[in-house]
């Protein structure tokens, strides 16, 4: 299987799961400048939304203010070891792509 | 421009007078011993922090501080140098135009050598780091040097560190020559330099975990350990002599030459303080 | 006044003199409580808070002056990048009075080359300190 641009690490800690993504991803603002002083082109991530068991656990606008590799840590109610997390990322190109994480 | 003229006129030469610290082995090549200078420093911090174990230094300022210490913690658990290994370790397996690859210029391959550095090298005579071996094979092969401070030549020497992980520093001084690189080295690093006339040894022996600003300085048994560093000041990974040009700037001194000779000493010398610690390359550091 | 200055300027290249109360040490405290210009005495002697430097600028403020300062403030900061002992400030000192001068500011050239001067002359103090006299900072 293909790596994806996420890179997670879930646990279970008490009847919470504990869950946290680093995303490789340039996250380019539309506003920076190459060195010949062109504008380099937007391409950052819009939207990551992760799922647990078809339920949405986490869901968040990224956008300009969020610098390269974004990196999230979150926690959410429920979850069990084994059982495997659905993480969805949108660019605003609409490039859009799910991958999957399994919580320890 | 007020300020930097009080400093001018405060910043006092004078030397000698002040510092009572008793001498090391000695700064000539007949009463230098690096082995004992060695002992020395491990002695020094030791009785600065006598619950702090020396195998921890590795770790830097963590081991000293215990808040800069949680959050470095933090920070390790998804650490910022993941995306360089894994780039490094591409790079590294890609085979050059002519065929040869990176492989084929190191003993073992490669992997888990990292320790083994900076080296002595009898046929150039001079200090080989790291980083210049790659450069070295680079032009070896037909390829053109990398950068010397950030970028690919740091994600590949973050993997071979990487892959050395755990193994103990053994920096060797197989003979005179190398002795005097060693000399020369300390040297260095016991001078002061710069408007703010200061000496790595000011912040990093005397000065370790004593706030300078807003900072604590590491102390610098094990300082090297875990270099290539992504630092958070950079916000990406950079190279040992990237750092040792930061500081010099940093009191205000014209950097000396990246990979010349004099910082290739200076490495030499600050590794083979840290030998008998482990590698813990890469690592993360504000 | 010759006689002083020149005093002054061995006193100061003199390192590791050991004595109760050095030369330098005495110079920087009283130049730093009292500035420049100030008279004081050390070890019997009349001295004055200057840097030979601006010792040596306290000529007419003239282009030929301050085009030859200049041209000596460049000279020394060469020397000190040659035993790279350099200081970061000296390069942007440099331009300046260059601009001054190119200004007709003459005496704001003479002035800051002055400074430059002392930067690099320091610079190079630092480096015969490395050579002969570095502190074992790393103590037994």
């Amino acid at each position: 299987m293909a790596k994806g641009i996420l890179r997670a690490k879930a646990k279970v800690k008490g009847g919470n799961t504990v869950v946290k993504i680093m995303a490789k991803h340039a996250m380019e603002t539309g506003n920076r400048k190459d060195k010949s002083g062109n504008k380099i082109p937007a391409n950052f991530i819009q939207t990551l939304s992760v799922a647990y068991n078809g339920k949405t656990v986490m869901e968040t606008n990224m956008g300009t203010a969020i610098s390269k590799n974004p990196y999230l840590a979150f926690t959410f109610v429920g979850g069990a070891k084994g059982e495997e997390l659905q993480m969805t990322w949108t660019e605003i190109t609409g490039a859009t792509a799910t991958e999957t994480a399994k919580i320890k | 421009m007020k300020i930097i003229k009080s400093l001018l006129a405060g910043a006092s030469l004078a030397l000698v007078a002040s510092i009572s610290q008793a001498a090391t082995s000695g700064n000539t090549m007949e009463t230098v011993d690096p082995e004992a200078d060695r002992l020395a420093l491990q002695s020094y911090f030791q009785k600065r922090f006598p619950q702090v174990p020396v195998s921890d230094y590795v770790n830097g300022i963590y081991a000293l501080d215990a808040p800069s210490r949680e959050q470095w913690q933090d920070i390790e658990e998804f650490a910022p140098y993941e995306f360089d290994i894994e780039e490094g370790e591409e790079m590294f397996n890609t085979a050059f135009a002519n065929g040869q690859s990176y492989a084929d210029c190191f003993a073992n391959g490669g992997i888990g050598i990292r320790q083994n550095f900076p080296r002595w090298d009898e046929s150039q005579g001079q200090v080989v780091t790291l980083e210049l071996a790659i450069n070295q094979c680079r032009e070896a092969n037909g390829e053109k040097k990398l950068g010397w401070k950030k970028g690919k030549i740091a994600k590949i020497s973050a993997y071979m560190a990487y892959t050395s992980r755990d193994n103990i520093f053994d920096v060797k001084i197989p003979n005179d020559e190398a002795k005097a690189a060693y000399l020369d080295g300390k040297r260095s690093f016991n001078s002061r330099r710069g408007q703010l006339n200061m000496s790595c040894a000011n912040c990093h022996v005397a000065g370790a975990n004593i706030l300078i600003r807003a900072d604590l300085p590491g102390p610098t048994l094990g300082q090297v350990t875990h270099f290539p560093v992504f630092r958070s000041k950079w916000g990406e990974l950079g190279t040992l002599q990237r750092r040792y040009g930061g500081c010099q700037k940093n009191v205000r001194g014209v950097p000396q030459k990246t990979q010349g000779e004099k910082f290739r000493n200076l490495e030499f010398f600050q590794t083979y303080m840290s030998n008998g610690l482990v590698v813990n390359g890469p690592g993360a550091r504000k | 006044m010759k006689k002083t200055i020149s005093l002054v300027a061995a006193l100061m290249m003199v390192s590791g003199v050991v004595a109760a109360h050095p030369f330098n040490e005495a110079f920087n405290e009283q130049r730093a409580m009292y500035g420049k210009g100030h008279s004081f005495t050390w070890d019997g002697q009349t001295y004055i808070t200057d840097h030979p430097e601006e010792v040596a600028a306290a000529v007419e403020a003239n282009a030929a002056n301050a085009t030859m300062l200049l041209a000596s403030a460049e000279a020394k900061y060469a020397e000190v990048l040659a035993v790279d002992f350099g200081w970061t400030l000296t390069a942007k000192l440099l331009k300046s009075a260059t601009k001054a001068l190119e200004a007709g500011e003459f005496r704001k050239s003479m002035n800051i080359s002055a400074q430059a001067e002392y930067h690099s002359r320091m610079g190079i103090v630092q480096y015969h300190q490395s050579q002969a006299e570095w502190i074992m900072a790393v103590p037994e």
